[in-house]
């Protein structure tokens, strides 16, 4: 797998030291830190759309910002088309930066409210030196005209706009460059049902048409099962079950998956489901339980679960989880 | 729960009539809410449904009489509630009805909630001054309120502050002052949009829970046709302002009449629905831009030249279920207007 990955983290860590109560300002406060990202790895292959999922605090995000290099991890690697990412020379990072973009939740902050959508666009091929000023606009105009966008936009500002038009800008802007790798963090969740579906069919297209890879981070299973090729459930900083999308919500193997595709409201009033509540909330990320991190809130919990941290294992075709149940 | 003085046994809890509020905005005023129509039945779970600025919070504000005046104004229409006009009442008996009688549920706690007072000031404060607790009853009632909602070490939480709470947490302590006078009806506004999606389950079998228990009525503010299917007797499709299909619950899911509803429905991604995504063209138009005719015309896929005219009138096909729509019947607004004037 690995010689065919564009992208392969491996054992990414992130803690964010927080203070005991009041403002630190970088003193040192003891050794108390949040585990936003606690040992992560995974791999996306060329084209591939990989979905991470989990509740808010589960790491997500941060793993996102992770390997684009927008945070410095406390320990592990990333590799991103061969290259180790936390070692390049600066040099080297910009030139892997033209193949990995992003696209924000919220297209009303990701946005220079002072820059013109034209600017916004064409600031991408300027950073890089690529093309002359009128190949590059050119260039905006194409990439507009593809996100469904007329080109009398270009001279407006993003106040001008809705927040589907909003994204349909980000989306654009991210694609300025012909990225190899998109991480799309939430990228529909803030607009409105009718507006999510256009935004996705047009992420869908342009993936298939440029052959991207995606990490898509999203909460919303029902989207994530129609946009992946395949999941990662994060729980507390953690990878607790990886899979193909068809065998992970039809066959969910851990305790904390099961959980979440049963909490997920089904649009059918005559589909009454069993519902097994998970009890309690998300345990704090400075203090974590000890064994299984989801031992406090698991149905399925025995005497074990206290005393071994369970390591991803293989559970089917290309399946893993990390439950000691299946250990 | 015992019926409070002067309540009304017969007919529903709630009849809103014609309802019309409008909002000052630079370019004019705007209807944000147009003559709608809203029947809650005692112990009934009504879902209103759509998407932002179709008129679905604004409803809610103007039936509690909590729209921001100005630019805010509920301009025509009546409110009865209980057998009584609620527009028509002085502000201190509508102060004896909110909080008490009916109380709302906000989207986000964080905001909805006083930074500054503990939870027990917050929770006891409806409990002090609709029910003349004193300070030490009031404080007892809300440990039980708390621990009711499902809080653990009701106790302790009780002198905590909001930013002490998690997101769920403080959904809860929304939900205890909005059940604490038992109220009859409760407007829940997107109770769960905030939340995680096994925090949101929590919340929700809370809320049914409740209802069972004390028998209130709930009008439940949502995009999410999930949630509603879950928890609704009756559905309100709303558009601009306008209640577009009314229905059952199961009629609604069933057969769709409207093609915004069916619209919606079709968009959602679906277990073994691959391909893309059967996506509603363009966007929600401005309240200042609304188009001539049917207010959903420009994004209708069956639009036709009678759809350009006047507007449809929400007409009743079948139990129950209402639509606006030409497919369904050529009645229009200036119809039934007209019949009303000549009866």
């Amino acid at each position: 797998m690995a010689d065919t990955s564009l992208l392969e983290a491996t054992d990414l860590v992130k803690h964010f030291p927080v203070g005991r109560g009041g403002f630190s300002f970088g003193r040192d406060t003891g050794h108390k830190v949040v585990h936003a990202v606690d040992g992560v790895s995974f791999t996306v292959a060329p084209g591939e759309v990989l979905a991470l999922v989990g509740e808010s605090g589960c790491g997500k995000s941060t793993t996102g910002r992770l390997v684009l290099r927008l945070l410095a991890p406390t320990s592990g690697s990333v590799r991103f088309l061969g290259e180790d990412l936390f070692s390049v020379p600066a040099r080297q990072m910009k030139r892997l930066r033209r193949e990995m973009q992003i696209i924000f939740q919220d297209p009303y902050a990701s946005l220079n409210p002072r820059m013109r959508i034209g600017t916004i666009l064409e600031e991408p091929l300027v950073v890089h030196r690529i093309g002359t000023p009128a190949e590059r606009r050119a260039k905006v105009r194409k990439l507009l005209d593809q996100v469904g966008l007329s080109d009398d936009v270009l001279d407006r500002y993003p106040h001008e706009f809705s927040g589907g038009q909003r994204q349909r800008i980000s989306i654009a802007r991210a694609l300025m460059l012909e990225p190899k790798l998109i991480v799309a963090d939430e990228p529909v969740s803030s607009l409105d049902v009718s507006i999510q579906a256009q935004v996705i069919n047009l992420v869908q297209d342009l993936q298939a048409q440029y052959g991207l890879a995606i990490l898509f981070i999203a909460h919303d299973l029902n989207m994530v099962r129609h946009v992946a090729h395949r999941v990662a459930v994060m729980y507390l900083g953690r990878i607790v079950e990886t899979g193909p999308v068809a065998e992970v919500y039809a066959h969910p193997k851990h305790p904390y998956t099961k959980a979440l595709l049963e909490a997920v409201p089904v649009p059918d009033p005559e589909r009454k489901r069993e519902r097994h509540l998970l009890s309690g909330e998300l345990p704090s990320p400075v203090d974590l339980p000890s064994g299984c991190r989801f031992r406090t809130r698991c149905p399925e919990v025995f005497d074990r679960c206290d005393k071994v941290d369970p390591k991803l294992i293989r559970v089917g075709e290309a399946h893993e989880a990390a439950c000691l149940l299946y250990e | 729960m015992a019926p409070g003085p002067g309540t009304a046994t017969d007919g529903p809890l709630l009849s809103v009539r014609g309802l019309v509020t409008t909002f000052q905005t630079p370019k004019g005023p705007v209807a944000a809410v147009d003559h709608l129509d809203l029947t809650v039945g005692r112990s009934e779970v009504v879902g209103l449904v759509g998407e932002s600025g179709c008129g679905k919070s604004v409803t809610a504000l103007s039936v509690l009489r909590l729209v921001p005046d100005p630019p805010g104004r509920v301009e025509a229409g009546e409110v009865v509630f209980d057998g009584r006009d609620l527009l028509a009442l002085p502000e201190r008996e509508m102060r004896a009805v909110r909080g008490r009688r009916i109380s709302m549920v906000f989207q986000e706690p964080m905001t909805a909630l006083n930074p500054v007072f503990t939870v027990a000031t917050q929770v006891g404060e409806s409990l002090r001054l609709h029910l003349g607790m004193s300070k030490a009853e009031a404080l007892a009632k809300t440990v039980d309120l708390l621990s009711q909602v499902g809080i653990p070490s009701p106790d302790a939480r009780a002198r905590e502050y909001p930013h002490q709470l998690s997101g769920g947490m403080r959904q809860r302590v929304m939900i205890a002052m909005a059940i604490a006078c038992e109220p009859d009806l409760i407007f829940a506004d997107e109770p769960t949009t905030a939340l995680d999606v096994t925090i949101q389950a929590q919340i929700l079998s809370l809320l049914a829970d409740l209802k069972r228990r004390t028998g209130m009525a709930l009008v439940l503010i949502s995009h999410d046709l999930g949630v509603i299917a879950e928890m609704a007797d009756r559905v309100l499709i709303m558009y601009a302002g306008r209640v577009v299909e009314s229905a059952r619950t199961s009629d609604l899911f069933a057969s769709p009449l409207h093609p915004y509803t069916r619209g919606l429905l079709a968009s959602l991604p679906h277990a073994g629905k691959g391909g893309r995504l059967a996506a509603i063209p363009g966007a929600v138009p401005a309240l200042t831009e609304l188009p001539h005719g049917c207010k959903f015309r420009p994004r209708c896929p069956d639009a036709h030249a009678a759809c350009e005219g006047p507007e449809p009138a929400l007409v009743t096909i079948g139990t129950g279920h209402q639509v606006r729509c030409f497919l369904h019947s050529p009645a229009s607004v200036e119809d039934t207007a007209a019949a009303a004037g000549g009866r």
